[in-house]
């Protein structure tokens, strides 16, 4: 084992050692004497007892004691340590894995400088195992491995920094409690840690961020209608001064790419809406090249039109105008064929018994009762989205609790629910009178069947959306069971999944496009960063906070071996005193 | 130093002994000096007023030395004999090896100042002195027989034995005192070299000239020894060991000296050259009654 030495620069003192032997050497310096005859010196220099010509030793042996005590003195100045059982940290690394990680400064990116502290941290000699953890959206906890091992590297290639946040704080729990406390713990990331001193022994905070100026692309969406696409976007300049901003569409082939110079002032946010002729293919846009490039260009799919085949069968007059006026403004109603995918009825004995025939029951009662709230929504039931009910009143009909979970209630009567069928098949019941509500005349009403229309287009087949923000999950609905799915990522890489319920999520973990193919039948999906917090850069930060292990605990970790020097070298200078004096 | 500086040098060493030797003088054996008519009584018959001896009457012997209460009682002519008065000479014989110029010592300054004690001191005692140089031969310096800071010539650059001088005879005073300063610290036996000052000499004195660090060793450390007069290295390392054993050997040598020394009837003495230089007292010589107050 190689010793530590606490004061290394104590060794200094060895200067000393040379400045012993020039004494020594001046002092041993053969004199010149002049004699009148060495007549006499001969037989000094011969004794004339004869045997074995013994030479004596001109150098005395206190200079090599003397020797010996200062090489001892010298070793105990610099506090040699020897490292105890158990002086081996395991070290936890938490890595930033958010997107701004990639933005490029004049001496590198901060994943780049993270990735050479990784290696140092590595090489340290009281590094024990490693372990990372991943801080994307969620903390992704790899093995132990030694820093030596090549799955070091193979498991940074896990880190591809292309989240769009970073969950450090729940990552810096999770390494506290992997830890126990007898770990270290290192989070490198490229901004400062959150307000408040960071203090400890066992974990340090490591910064590689640059304040840059930045502008991105922070929002983009692309809507379809019969006429005509309308797309949004929206750019965003963080810098210190007020900066013109180009950016450039391309609307495909055939039309000639625009260019708009954008005069943006710093933090300020520009939207740009655009109508397109419902053929439009892919739309991209593009800024110019700055420090974070993941956010400078975004891909926009024209969303596949999708129809809902609509069978109502309402018997209640005002219900049936009410409900297929909202049929209608949604656009995605088709009339009904020998394929039906939603009955909406107000029939409580309507049978539906095709596996893809969803059914809407909307039951009223004479004996309805209004109500104001309070109303209590799964706000992540697809049907409710985007709903606010608050000054709706509801009239309630029936007592008997629906059948399904409920969706939406209205004190502790649930008044929208939903059953699902193995199959996949749902039926929805809205327990609702129109005459006692005012539900039919709010904009909840048409939002609840543009919800229903969508929701039972994503279900028939096909992908939930096709223009993702980066972190969403792309669901692929199949409508029959594919044994295989094969998904390209936009690196090119192929990943194939099974499923056996018919859904199938496809993490998008980088922007881009995908595409995805299911047996005969091939889906698309764009991948845009779009967020305004990995996209301005002020806040990135550098510097080191935190520190590793006091000195009483590196005390602990190493055994003190200066005592043992200097009882040497007491030893040696009694014993130098003893010759001396004999 | 060139040689002008260095003969300045040597005058002043020898000017220094000069003075310094006025305040000794050198003790005289009485039974054993011969020498130029003078104050001193000889061993010869003389004319001087102290009775020698008797002896049968030569024709041609002095009527006036005719003892009569003799030939009274014997009917025999005997004759007295006096003691002749004589003036003993001196021979001052310096080692002129480099050796006793030694560096960083004050060895050449005791040897040129010693020899020019000694001389002056024989003269205090009524002698008559003479410088010699031992180098290549035994010669005399140049106004080797004037007052010692008169000698010319006195160079201690010999790089060779100090023995091989003594091979032939020099032309030394028969029935003389011959004193020989040297270091001593040469290879060899020193009973060659007492043979030749022995040599028709009245008295021989040796006196051992040794720098401090010769009579005590240098000191411990890594030490490149240089013989001055070969240039021989030797590379030591001097502890207390080292010292010890040079301590022996240098007594050896000293005790095979004093051995030759008794043996050929000689005086020796060891002084050592930074305890004489400057206060020029010699203890040593006094106690060996070389020399004694003026």
């Amino acid at each position: 084992m190689i010793p530590f030495l606490t004061y290394p620069l104590a060794l200094l003192a060895a200067l000393a050692i040379p400045v012993l032997v020039a004494v020594y050497f001046f002092r041993t310096r053969f004199r010149r004497h002049p004699v009148s005859s060495l007549m006499l010196w001969n037989q000094v220099a011969r004794p004339r007892e004869g045997g074995s010509r013994v030479r004596r030793l001109t150098v005395p042996l206190s200079f090599f004691l003397e020797l010996l005590a200062l090489l001892f003195l010298v070793i105990a100045a610099t506090d040699p340590r020897w490292a105890s059982g158990g002086s081996r940290k395991p070290l936890i690394v938490v890595l930033d894995d958010s997107v701004s990680m990639q933005a490029r400064a004049p001496d590198g990116t901060p994943r780049e400088h993270a990735l050479r502290e990784i290696r140092n941290l590595c090489r340290r000699p009281d590094t024990g195992l490693v372990r990372f953890i991943i801080a994307g959206k969620t903390p992704r906890v790899t093995d132990s491995m030694k820093p030596d091992s090549p799955a070091v590297a193979e498991t940074l290639k896990q880190w591809t920094c292309f989240s769009p946040a970073s969950c450090l704080d729940r990552a810096l729990s999770l390494a506290c409690e992997i830890g126990q406390g007898r770990s270290r713990i290192a989070v490198l990331t490229d901004h400062r840690p959150p307000a408040g001193s960071f203090t400890g022994d066992r974990a340090l905070w490591k910064a590689f961020g640059d304040p840059s100026a930045n502008a991105g692309i922070v929002n983009a969406a692309r809507t379809s209608g019969e006429t005509k696409d309308r797309c949004m976007l929206e750019i965003a300049q963080y810098g210190r001064r007020p900066a013109d901003v180009v950016l450039s569409v391309d609307f495909g082939p055939g039309t000639p790419v625009t260019r708009h110079v954008l005069g943006l002032q710093t933090g300020a946010v520009k939207r740009l809406v655009f109508d397109l002729p419902p053929d439009t293919p892919i739309v991209r846009a593009s800024l110019e090249r700055d420090a974070l490039e993941a956010d400078n260009l975004v891909a926009l799919l024209p969303a596949p039109v999708r129809p809902v085949k609509v069978r109502t069968e309402i018997t209640h007059p005002d219900l049936r105008k009410a409900v297929e006026n909202a049929l209608r403004s949604t656009g995605l109603q088709a009339p009904a064929g020998p394929e039906t995918h939603l009955l909406i009825t107000d029939r409580r004995d309507a049978v539906e018994t095709r596996p893809e025939t969803w059914i809407v029951r909307i039951l009223g009662g004479a004996s309805a009762v209004s109500y104001t709230g309070p109303y209590v929504m799964d706000t992540g039931h697809p049907l409710v989205k985007g709903t606010v009910w608050e000054g709706v009143i509801w009239g309630l009909a029936g007592t008997h609790p629906p059948p399904g979970l409920p969706v939406l209630t209205v004190g502790d009567s649930p008044v929208i629910s939903d059953r699902l069928f193995p199959s996949g098949k749902h039926e929805i019941q809205v327990r609702m009178d129109l005459s006692a509500s005012t539900l039919q005349n709010t904009p909840n009403w048409p939002i609840l069947f543009w919800n229903l229309l969508n929701w039972r287009a994503a279900e028939a087949g096909g992908l939930s959306d096709v223009n993702l923000r980066l972190g969403a999950d792309a669901i692929l609905t199949l409508d029959r069971i594919t044994p295989v799915v094969t998904i390209r990522n936009p690196d090119g890489a192929e990943t194939q999944l099974k499923s056996r319920t018919g859904r199938i999520p496809i993490d998008a973990d980088r922007p881009g496009l995908y595409s995805v193919t299911a047996g005969t039948r091939a889906y698309a999906f764009a991948c845009n960063l779009l967020s305004p917090e990995e996209s301005d850069l002020g806040a990135c930060d550098s510097g080191s906070w935190g520190r590793w292990a006091d000195t009483e605990s590196l005390k602990k970790d190493y055994a003190e071996s200066a005592w043992i020097f200097l009882l040497l070298a007491l030893g040696t200078l009694t014993g130098h005193l003893f010759l001396v004096k004999k | 130093m060139n040689a002008s500086d260095l003969n300045d040098t040597c005058r002043r060493h020898l000017a220094e002994g000069e003075r310094a030797g006025m305040r000794y003088r050198l003790t005289v054996p009485r039974d054993s000096v011969s020498g130029h008519i003078g104050f001193d009584m000889g061993r010869n018959a003389g004319t001087s007023l102290d009775f020698k001896d008797y002896r049968e009457y030569q024709p041609g012997d002095d009527l006036r030395h005719i003892d009569w209460h003799a030939f009274a009682r014997t009917d025999r002519l005997t004759v007295k004999l006096y003691r002749e008065e004589v003036s003993p000479h001196v021979d001052i014989v310096l080692d002129g090896s480099s050796s006793m110029a030694l560096e960083n010592t004050e060895k050449a300054r005791a040897a040129l100042g010693l020899s020019a004690l000694l001389a002056v001191a024989a003269v205090n005692a009524r002698c008559t002195a003479s410088g010699w140089l031992a180098g290549n031969g035994i010669r005399r310096v140049s106004a080797g027989t004037e007052q010692p800071s008169l000698w010319n010539g006195v160079e201690l650059d010999y790089r060779g034995n100090p023995a091989d001088a003594f091979g032939s005879a020099p032309a030394w005073r028969r029935r003389g005192i011959r004193i020989f300063i040297s270091d001593l610290l040469w290879p060899g036996e020193p009973r060659l070299v007492l043979q030749r000052l022995s040599e028709g000499a009245a008295t021989v004195i040796v006196i051992q000239l040794l720098a401090r660090s010769e009579a005590e060793a240098p000191l411990p450390g890594s030490t490149t020894l240089i013989d001055v007069e070969t240039d021989e290295a030797l590379e030591l390392f001097v502890d207390s060991e080292a010292r010890a054993r040079y301590a022996r050997a240098l007594a050896e040598h000293q005790q095979n000296w004093h051995r030759a020394c008794r043996q050929a009837g000689a005086l020796i003495a060891t002084v050592v050259a930074e305890d004489i230089a400057g206060a020029w007292k010699l203890d040593a010589l006094e106690n060996a009654q070389i020399l004694g107050a003026a």
